[in-house]
């Protein structure tokens, strides 16, 4: 009880400090007047209005080419300049890191979500979200007058859709197209190498103590199928999981990403994994956080690290 | 005292050690995977003799049994130093982490997290350790606070305590707006979990908790004086100063012990002591060894429903304290009553 009222004052001191930091975003970094859009060459004969379903099932039309785009996610930030849209983006959060053009963009988010006021001073046409924590403030921006997209794919084959619905809003088909097409290409080329192979049993570490794994329907899930793995995980989403099934499964290869486990001696060295047929194999494999676990454009490059993990042989490392 | 109470109290101690002892067992017996009773028992003696190696064994004796005894140590921990700070400050409301000790510990543990999260590893370690030097810390300046004016009066820690509390608190806050990837290791640390169970902890938390027991069932007198308040208990030939430098510190080293190995678990340091209460009366020396009993049983069972309830899923072993304890002490209460 002693401990509710502390996690409410701290709560309380991050959202303080929340708005500090809005307020120094405000004045610190005061927008310039949006530049004329230049007529882009080669414009693709995307027609507006256009009518897409988000992931968060909303049926969303997009009036006109939007000029100012906001991102509330680094995959989204990615695919957005992965598409050549990247010159229209406005506002993105301070997870966002790739590519390095972004770090010129003003943040109009952190962990604690969108700073209303930064994506109102961004004056965005569309905002790019994901579902989950930021499902509450769809709401909210559209009252800003923005056109809200949620993007929020579970598997491969969604995050091509979701290239493809972000290559519709802002009007760039034919680039989302043939990203789409380098990408499938990539992970039929992976998809290949591993079809031969048989299927290694997989356990993907995403944090510990305690100890979370992604299961079943989860974007992770998909890409260890893919890599030609099976997930001794049939448990369905992110969940907290017990190490003594984990020992019973007994994993042929033990993923985990960066920072969750930093490197695979110390993952050896956690008590009761001494037993484990990967620790003993040296098949410890760490990831990438942002390549495996970001559903953009970089996915195939996650999907690649975990398929060498699972089948070095056939990359012939 | 009321010797009435007292002839209830040899039974109703050796009802919880048998209690525990079956507990523990049961334990052990029980898990997300499913070992036969013989296998366990051919595991935990191949254990014993240094010969563990197959699957079974790094499940029973690498995984199982030191959560198990850990879940035992910090329950028994955490409800002791609860039932001496109850005393000491003769308020049924306080708690293991009244002082400050998880506003310290949080600091040492967010700090620990920042500090190691690209350094290769010495986090697996590092956060039980901050955590704890954290939580003594914060003790020491407490303490050190509240005597100021000269005496260590119970007003002054209150005070001080809460003062130091949520400027560490607000602190730690701070310091996770820096580090949000390791958000979700804190926000499970804060909820607190016998996940991390090994041998190693049990090495460090089984002794401090044996020490710590032993001293705080032997102030048992003391204790009872102590509720009489401190004038009352001065007048009765009690050096009330040096007493309250020395409960303190072993209810801390309880605490930080606990917090170290199995972060922040709330419910058994506070009820623990108010059920047993309830059962062998308020003489703290029968109360500080039922607490301890009481405590580790409880902690057991929260802990293997926690990890078998949704198997191999495992939920937050704060949680199961709370929703089975809650309404178990109403129970004991309204019993009460109605005697």
């Amino acid at each position: 009880m002693t401990r509710t009222t502390r996690t409410t004052r701290g709560a309380l001191a991050a959202l303080l400090f929340a708005a500090a930091l809005a307020a120094l975003a405000l004045t610190g970094c005061t927008q310039p007047a949006a530049p004329e859009a230049a007529p882009e060459p080669a414009a693709p004969a995307a027609a507006f209005p256009v009518t897409i379903t988000d992931d968060a099932s909303r049926s969303v039309t997009i009036a006109a080419r939007p000029e100012k785009i906001v991102s509330l996610a680094p995959a989204n930030t990615e695919t957005l300049f992965a598409i050549g849209a990247g010159d229209r983006v406005v506002g993105v959060t301070s997870y966002d890191d790739y590519p390095a053009e972004v770090a010129d963009i003003a943040k109009v988010g952190d962990f604690s979500g969108p700073n209303l006021e930064a994506v109102a001073a961004a004056d965005p046409d569309v905002v790019f979200v994901t579902t989950g924590v930021q499902a509450d403030v769809i709401g909210k921006l559209e009252a800003l007058g923005a056109t809200v997209v949620a993007i929020d794919p579970t598997t491969l084959d969604g995050v091509y859709e979701a290239i493809g619905e972000v290559g519709q809003v802002t009007g760039n088909t034919a680039e989302a197209d043939k990203l789409v097409a380098d990408m499938k290409a990539k992970a039929d080329e992976i998809a290949t190498k591993v079809a031969s192979a048989e299927k290694t049993t997989a356990f993907i570490e995403i944090g510990q103590n305690p100890l979370f794994t992604a299961g079943a329907a989860t974007l992770l899930g998909d890409l260890i199928v893919r890599a030609g793995g099976a997930n001794v995980v049939a448990e369905p989403g992110y969940v907290s999981y017990s190490a003594e099934q984990l020992v019973k499964a007994n994993p042929a290869v033990y993923l985990a990403t960066k920072t969750s486990a930093t490197d695979a001696a110390t993952v050896a060295k956690r008590p009761g994994y001494d037993g484990l047929a990967a620790v003993k194999d040296g098949r410890v494999v760490i990831l990438e956080d942002n390549l495996v676990s970001r559903p953009g454009p970089r996915i195939v490059e996650g999907l690649e690290q975990i398929a060498v993990g699972l089948h070095p042989d056939a990359f012939g490392q | 005292m009321d010797l009435g109470r007292n002839t209830r109290a040899v039974p109703a101690l050796i009802a919880l050690a048998v209690a525990l002892v079956v507990t523990v067992i049961a334990a052990i017996a029980l898990g997300a995977v499913r070992v036969p009773a013989a296998e366990v028992v051919a595991a935990i003696g191949r254990g014993l003799t240094g010969q563990a190696g197959g699957m079974a064994d790094t499940l029973i004796v690498g995984i199982r049994l030191p959560r198990v005894l850990l879940a035992a140590l910090v329950g028994a921990a955490l409800a002791v130093a609860g039932c001496i700070f109850q005393a000491l400050f003769r308020n049924p409301l306080a708690d293991p982490y009244i002082l400050g000790v998880s506003s310290g510990a949080g600091l040492g543990a967010v700090l620990a997290l920042t500090a190691t999260a690209t350094v290769t590893g010495v986090r697996f370690g590092a956060v039980p350790a901050a955590a704890f030097v954290g939580a003594l810390l914060t003790l020491m300046l407490v303490v050190r606070l509240a005597s100021l004016r000269g005496r260590l009066d119970t007003v002054s820690l209150l005070l001080a305590g809460v003062a130091v509390s949520y400027t560490l608190a607000a602190l730690t806050s701070f310091v996770q707006v820096f580090a949000r990837e390791q958000m979700a290791t804190l926000v499970f640390w804060m909820m607190g979990g016998l996940g991390a169970a090994s041998w190693p902890y049990i090495a460090v938390v089984g002794p401090m908790t044996a020490v710590g027991g032993v001293a705080a069932i032997a102030m048992g007198r003391e204790l009872n004086l102590m509720l009489l308040g401190d004038e009352r208990a001065g007048q009765l030939g009690l050096d009330v100063e040096r007493f309250k430098r020395v409960s303190l510190l072993v209810a801390s080293l309880l605490t930080a012990a606990a917090v170290a190995v199995a972060g922040l678990i709330g419910f058994v340091g506070l009820m623990v002591p108010h059920m047993v209460r309830l059962v062998v009366g308020p003489d703290h020396r029968v109360l500080v060894p039922a607490s301890m009993l009481g405590g580790a049983i409880m902690l057991v069972v929260s802990d293997l429903i926690a990890r078998t309830i949704l198997a191999p899923v495992e939920i937050p072993v704060g949680i199961v304290t709370a929703i089975a304890g809650g309404p178990f002490f109403v129970w004991l209460l309204v019993r009460g009553e109605r005697r």
